[in-house]
């Protein structure tokens, strides 16, 4: 099950977080709207209705963001939404936020919840599941499809 | 800590206000609903200095009200003996000795807003997932209290 899942999100993961930022980066030098038409296109249809839900927001508060930046947060943002799909979980749209140079995902569960720093360097996240910093609350960097997978199930489960 | 008849030290008995801004164009999401409940975002504490600004209520008549820029805007409260209850915020680098914060509510009175004060570390913070984990927890304890003032949305 894991392996179906993991072989079944690589591909649009690797892209967000296995490609070179310069790579990522490609729609820089284009103007705002034509990058805006290039990354839609890029997006499977099924999962169109995420990509307008969660790039306008980005979107309409991304000063000091590059399309680079973007593009690899609605990217993960996707890799999400697949996970969910696999895992038969309900989807949530998180809530959006962009401080100055990043990308904030957040999504509650109960008294569970997960915040997520997307970067220029890395991708980071915090679980919270209580007020005790040292005991309910965990922070790490997101490197790789098993840990976007092991955070949703623990969100969700 | 706190020295109560001294009245540029916030006593740790005293009420402060933090404004949770309402975004009409929706740039910035600071609390969203969930199972009926609306809950403060960590973001609602960003801060480019990392040190969050609050209002005393005992120098604004009480009035929450006092700290909105907008109508329009939530308002949360905290006593300020919880914010400097956080003793665990630290930075444990890789290599070398773990950095334990101190958190203090200092009074930083300025031009148009004497009750004006901030949520501040000691030392400065050295790392931003520091900062994020004090957010964290102040979001937490304001989901526990409610709101003060509810954001425009759900008056």
């Amino acid at each position: 099950m894991d392996i179906n899942v993991l072989d079944k999100t690589n591909s649009i993961i690797d892209e967000s977080l296995g490609s070179p930022i310069s790579s990522v980066s490609a729609t820089n030098e284009i103007d705002g709207f034509a990058a805006f038409r290039i990354l839609r296109r890029r997006f499977p249809a099924a999962h169109q209705r995420v990509f307008w839900e969660t790039y306008v927001p980005i979107q309409s508060a991304s000063v000091g963001l590059d399309d680079g930046d973007i593009e690899k947060a609605v990217k993960l943002l996707l890799g999400f939404k697949k996970i969910a799909d696999h895992t038969n979980s309900q989807w949530q749209n998180p809530l959006v936020n962009v401080n100055d140079d990043e990308v904030v995902f957040e999504w509650w569960n109960g008294s569970k919840k997960i915040t997520i720093y997307v970067e220029y360097e890395s991708i980071q996240y915090i679980k919270v599941w209580g007020a005790d910093i040292d005991n309910e609350m965990e922070d790490g960097e997101i490197n790789s499809p098993a840990k976007m997978l092991d955070l949703w199930r623990w969100l969700f489960s | 800590m706190s020295v109560g008849l001294n009245p540029q030290v916030v006593s740790d008995d005293e009420l402060i206000y933090r404004r949770i801004p309402y975004d009409l164009d929706r740039s910035k999401n600071n609390y969203k609903v969930e199972d009926g409940l609306i809950l403060v975002s960590s973001q609602a504490f960003s801060d480019r200095e990392m040190c969050p600004s609050v209002d005393r209520a005992k120098l604004c008549n009480h009035n929450p009200q006092h700290t909105q820029s907008s109508p329009d805007d939530g308002v949360v409260s905290f006593i300020c003996a919880e914010v400097r209850a956080i003793d665990n915020v630290k930075y444990a680098p890789p290599k070398g000795q773990v950095v334990q914060y101190k958190i203090d509510v200092v009074w930083r009175p300025i031009d148009g807003n004497h009750a004006h004060s901030q949520i501040e570390p000691s030392p400065n913070y050295n790392s931003k997932n520091t900062f994020r984990k004090l957010r964290e927890k102040l979001a937490y304890i304001a989901n526990q209290k409610g709101w003060e003032i509810y954001p425009l949305d759900f008056r």
